[in-house]
């Protein structure tokens, strides 16, 4: 596997992230139909995948930076945008929603002083909405990082802000 | 041997409440008493009784205990299985009887389900293959292999007469045989578990609970129509389905039963996971073959089906995870066996998910022909704070609402589609009197707007037309020829969009247009909201009398627009800055703060 490594262009900056970038394009042996799955890698890696990565990624793999980019924009997974250290994702799929989801987005965006998709000043959470995470017995809902918070009804909200968010500072 | 088994949920909802702790707790609990060479504890997948959670079978007497939190550890162990007898602090309450209910099958919601899907969820552990044999695994694919040709399996199937659990309800066993026809080769199978609809996750259930049974189907599928590749497109939402569905992959694999030469018979079978990247649209088969292939998930007009042209323009078969785990049961027990459970048109059962303003929330299987209101209040156990049960939603954004008086409707494809509703992909949305119908069809227009993938105008510009309708009546800004200007463009969009995302993302607004068209008519003429739910419409008020002082209304009010009456012990809530968010009446505990909607009165 290691041996299609020395044919991939090396970064410049020499930040080893895009080291382990090439090994995960190498892994899908260059394949443009893993695209979607080496963009996820690229995400996990860097935290969003700005133009440089993904220049980085097209030329790596031979597509043309607009299919790349077309590809990204097109999923609601990827941000080409900086994104907190923990996105929360509140779950706003149909149960949530009966269950007071848009009261929830509005409750968590007055305490951490921002509004659906910014970002706290230090960086640490940013705010969004997710379809629907498939955890409807749980709603209210939302994700943080990769944790699965239940039941969190809209009046729930400031305790939730005061003793679990302070988990991830 | 050991002589009882704790089985511990470790499904995303008991995760979530923590059942991971829960385990070592119990581990470490077990071994402090000296019990571990007698009991063990085994993580299963998902029980089916999220809310619950974490929940725990004790095996073999079938006791079911609730919310099993790290701290009640000590006291279970010790009544349970020291004094031998119930813990009954967690011992759940059936809201039908309001007793406590000991075991499993004298909890309603249990012993109403009939479990061929899932049958293994929840009682074995998923991350081990070996379990998952021990319970008749990979027989079904040993059989089919060593036994039968790929036509007989495909008329095994046809003759059972399952039809595709991914809401279609085509006939899987005539999707098959097309495919096995198909002159061109390579051919691939697709395992589509890209659970999109809100309101569904019986998919998710079954792939972190019994993986290797999704893996078994599509090894015999891909056997019986001749294919040798198989992808699973998974959503990237649902983690802990990715990791066990990697490791039942990497399991059998190790076993020889997946790769090269199954059973000796020289059949290969490969099989990948292609991870999802949040878009509705690619639960369509055509923008999921897009999506396979590492490109935008945009669908293209049929045909050619997939069974013609697919993947890499190859003949595709898609199913949905749960088509594919019911394949090894009619081939263990016979076609003629599953034909014998539903009704006359649809055999053998669904798995349902009960959520929304329903007690009993979770995942229920059960026969096809069950009716709403046995879902409703016999597995469902009612609606709960006895609150009246106003619809129920089905078939998530592609499906409508169902009026309570349909209630009797047994449940299958042909009678919900005739309510104006689909069945989907088992959705059940329970809704009761305090949310808005007009909110309900805005909220789902919303969704389909933005998961429009906008290759064709008339689901581009069509939904989002109808959206910007359905805003302007939920902040009373509607006008009466908004009704009429509804259902021309319902019908525009039905007819003229490319896939079924668009086809049928007019059915909610269509649907609570023809049963609640009173709410609508409220909203336009009166500016009124009857289920209080549009914020513009309503109106907060403090009941002075009934107001104890305790100021929490004040505290949580985000405008800061509660203030003391004058020098009473009381407080008022001034209009002019209130932005009718709620907070105040969710916190107050007197039911001092009255929600209304009193709408203006209709000229004469």
């Amino acid at each position: 596997m290691n041996s299609t490594a020395p044919n991939l262009p090396h970064h410049p900056s020499g930040d080893q992230r895009f080291a382990q970038l090439d090994q995960t394009i190498a892994h899908y042996r260059h394949e443009p139909t893993a695209l979607i799955q080496i963009l996820h890698a690229a995400q996990h890696t860097f935290g969003y995948l700005a133009p440089d990565v993904l220049r980085y990624i097209a030329s790596a793999m031979k597509l043309s930076p607009s299919h790349v980019h077309g590809v990204t924009t097109f999923y609601n997974f990827f941000s080409i945008v900086p994104r907190g250290k923990y996105q929360i994702m509140v779950c706003t799929g149909t149960t949530c929603h009966v269950r007071g989801a848009p009261t929830v987005v509005e409750r968590l965006g007055q305490q951490l002083g921002i509004k659906e998709g910014q970002t706290t000043k230090d960086g640490l959470f940013s705010l969004h909405t997710a379809r629907c995470i498939g955890a409807c017995a749980l709603a209210p809902a939302i994700t943080v990082g990769e944790d699965v918070y239940g039941k969190l009804a809209p009046d729930k909200i400031p305790r939730f802000c005061q003793k679990d968010l302070k988990k991830y500072a | 041997m050991k002589r009882t088994h704790i089985l511990v949920c470790t499904g995303t909802g008991c995760a979530s409440a923590g059942s991971f702790q829960t385990r070592d707790a119990l581990l470490a609990e077990l071994a402090k008493r000296g019990l571990s060479e007698e009991l063990d504890v085994v993580e299963t997948g998902c029980m089916g009784r999220c809310d619950l959670g974490p929940v725990s079978m004790i095996h073999p007497d079938g006791t079911f205990y609730k919310n099993v939190k790290t701290a009640e550890i000590p006291q279970l162990v010790e009544e349970h299985f020291l004094k031998g007898r119930r813990y009954e602090k967690l011992l759940p309450t059936d809201p039908e009887t309001q007793h406590l209910v000991k075991t499993q099958a004298d909890f309603t919601f249990f012993n109403r389900q009939l479990r061929i899907v899932r049958d293994n969820c929840g009682v074995i552990n998923p991350e081990k293959i070996e379990e998952y044999i021990a319970r008749d695994g990979y027989l079904a694919l040993g059989k089919a292999l060593t036994q039968m040709t790929p036509e007989e399996v495909i008329a095994e199937i046809e003759e059972s007469g399952l039809r595709g659990r991914g809401g279609a309800g085509f006939p899987t066993g005539r999707k098959w045989g097309l495919m096995r026809k198909a002159p061109l080769h390579p051919k691939y199978v697709v395992c589509n578990a890209d659970e999109g609809d809100p309101g569904a996750f019986m998919n998710r259930s079954v792939l972190e609970g019994d993986p290797h049974s999704v893996i078994e189907g599509m090894a015999i599928g891909a056997y019986a129509m001749g294919a040798h590749q198989g992808y699973v497109y998974i959503r990237a939402e649902y983690g802990l389905a990715v990791k066990r569905l990697h490791i039942a992959i990497e399991q059998a694999y190790r076993l020889g039963l997946l790769g090269k030469n199954l059973f000796e018979t020289g059949f290969d079978f490969d099989l990948e996971v292609r991870i999802g990247a949040g878009a509705f649209v690619c639960g369509e088969e055509t923008a999921l073959m897009r999506s396979v292939e590492g490109r935008r998930g945009q669908p293209s007009p049929r045909p050619p089906f997939p069974a013609q042209r697919g993947l890499w323009e190859k003949p595709t078969n898609i199913n949905n995870v749960e088509t594919w785990a019911t394949i090894r049961p009619i081939l263990l027990k016979g076609a003629e066996w599953f034909a014998s459970i539903g009704t006359e048109n649809t055999k053998g059962t669904k798995v349902f998910c009960l959520a929304g303003k329903i007690n009993n929330t979770g995942v229920a299987e059960l026969p096809f022909g069950t009716t709403l209101r046995q879902m409703i209040y016999e597995v469902g156990g009612g609606i709960p704070n006895g609150k009246k049960l106003k619809a129920i939603q089905t078939g998530g954004p592609s499906g409508g609402v169902i009026p309570e008086q349909f209630l009797d409707t047994p449940v299958e494809y042909e009678t919900l589609q005739k309510l104006g509703s689909i069945m989907g992909s088992g959705g059940m949305v329970v809704v009761d009197e305090d949310s808005c119908m007009v909110d309900f069809a805005r909220f789902f227009m919303e969704f389909c707007c933005d998961e429009s993938c906008g290759k064709c105008p008339p689901c581009r510009v069509g939904t989002r037309q109808m959206l910007l309708i359905l805003e302007r009546i939920c902040r009373g800004e509607g006008e009466p020829e908004d009704i009429a200007k509804l259902e021309e463009l319902a019908d525009m969009v039905k007819s003229a969009s490319l896939c079924g995302l668009g086809q049928t993302a007019p059915n909610p607004v269509l649907t609570t247009l023809k049963y609640f068209r009173d709410e609508y008519e409220a909203h336009i003429r009166e500016k009124r909201c009857p289920a209080c739910a549009c914020r513009e419409l309503v109106h907060f008020e403090i009941d002075v009398p009934l107001c104890k002082g305790c100021s929490l209304c004040a505290r949580a009010c985000p405008v800061q627009t509660i203030e003391r009456l004058g020098d009473q012990k009381k407080f008022i809530i001034h209009q002019e800055k209130c932005i009718h968010c709620g907070a105040c009446f969710d916190v107050c505990k007197f039911d001092a703060v009255k929600k209304t909607s009193p709408g203006i009165p209709v000229p004469a």
